[in-house]
């Protein structure tokens, strides 16, 4: 009798287990197949870097390493796959490298775009995105709808081999470059900026 | 057929599962409610059910979908992996399962993993690697997942806590 019971019981725990099983196989299923497919492409042209490529970001030390150095200009294409420059025309540069599945980011833009819209964007700099580190397989993609969804309202470039990241020393995110009309390195910062920080960066970007 | 969303929708559903029945678990270890031999046995094949399905989950995130793990998804690999096994152990040598009792690490392990990936620890930057704030999976906004993990290893603590007490109940 206990035997019989056991097997009865161990049955039914096996029964159980298997028609939870097949709910979550079927909800699944039914999930997958009913919804959109993520089919978004990318912006399409190619990138371009000229000049000397800067070197790693060396954290703290980074302003021994990298301040007076040229950063090499470069071009991309934009979210409308428009082919847009980096280059000397008088203004200074706030780069800003981004990676969509990177939750900093994420809270980076934002509050950068706040500031552009109380302060708007001090003369005589340009701010540039440059989306990087794009991976379908990760979260927020594509790049192009998360900063249109921020309502990005600065120059965007799709870096999509990473190559301007890799010529600019990137190694996380975000990643700030200050250059100056020059496009010689003022700094370079990676992680978020502290809020209140952006803003007076960018007016003293502006006044150098 | 996207696989990602496939197995994200079917572990989030499991996830959700584990935590009703879990906390079922926790309501019969405090009200000390018992059951026979035979259905307390089965708390013990429902902990050996879920670590071994964890395991298998994870494998199949890295393998099939191809996430790669960051260094905290393999602390909580290196914890899971040796606890389904000798979980399975148990079904030949008993007191094997108290080895279960260790999945509470786990659980902490994932709640700090939980912590970076919410913008915690990691000095406000992402790594260009692998990150541990990478969120690979977010299912319904906050099922990740190390949230994933943690339900799994504290259903499993759960299941043996609820076991160990039952069957010296039983035993008495």
């Amino acid at each position: 009798m206990t035997m019989q019971g056991s097997k009865s019981v161990n049955k039914n725990f096996i029964i159980g287990g298997a028609i939870l099983l097949v709910i979550g196989l079927a909800v699944a299923i039914g999930v997958t197949l009913s919804s959109e497919p993520v089919a978004a492409p990318l912006p399409e042209g190619e990138t371009t870097i000229n000049g000397e490529y800067l070197p790693t970001y060396a954290g703290e030390n980074d302003d021994n390493v990298a301040v007076g150095l040229p950063g090499p200009t470069f071009s991309g294409p934009n979210e409308n796959s428009n082919i847009v420059s980096m280059e000397k025309d008088g203004n200074a540069k706030a780069l800003l490298f981004l990676a969509h599945w990177c939750p900093h980011c994420q809270k980076e833009v934002p509050q950068v775009q706040d500031i552009i819209d109380t302060i708007g964007v001090p003369e005589g700099i340009d701010i540039i995105a440059i989306a990087t580190s794009i991976d379908k397989g990760r979260d927020n993609y594509p790049p192009q709808d998360w900063l249109f969804r921020e309502g990005w309202s600065e120059t965007q470039i799709y870096d999509t081999d990473k190559d301007i990241a890799n010529a600019y020393g990137l190694t996380s995110f975000p990643y700030w470059v200050f250059l100056d009309k020059e496009l010689n390195v003022i700094a370079r910062r990676a992680g978020n900026l502290p809020e209140g920080y952006i803003g007076p960066l960018l007016i003293q970007l502006a006044n150098q | 057929m996207d696989i990602i969303l496939f197995f994200n929708t079917l572990f989030g559903f499991m996830t959700i599962v584990s935590w009703l029945i879990t906390a079922s678990i926790f309501y019969l270890y405090i009200t000390k409610r018992t059951f026979s031999k035979l259905i307390t046995e089965q708390f013990l094949n429902y902990a050996i059910s879920v670590a071994s399905f964890s395991a298998i989950g994870s494998l199949i995130y890295s393998e099939v979908v191809g996430f790669i793990p960051c260094k905290y998804c393999w602390y909580q690999r290196y914890l899971m992996y040796p606890i389904a096994l000798v979980l399975i152990a148990s079904y030949f040598k008993k007191n094997l399962f108290k080895f279960g009792y260790v999945s509470l690490f786990g659980f902490f392990l994932s709640l700090y993993h939980i912590y970076l990936q919410n913008g915690g620890g990691d000095g406000g930057a992402c790594a260009l690697d692998v990150p541990c704030s990478l969120r690979y999976v977010d299912i319904f906004g906050f099922i990740s997942i190390p949230v994933m993990a943690g339900s799994g290893f504290i259903t499993i603590f759960a299941a043996i806590l609820y076991y160990d007490y039952a069957r010296e109940q039983i035993s008495e």
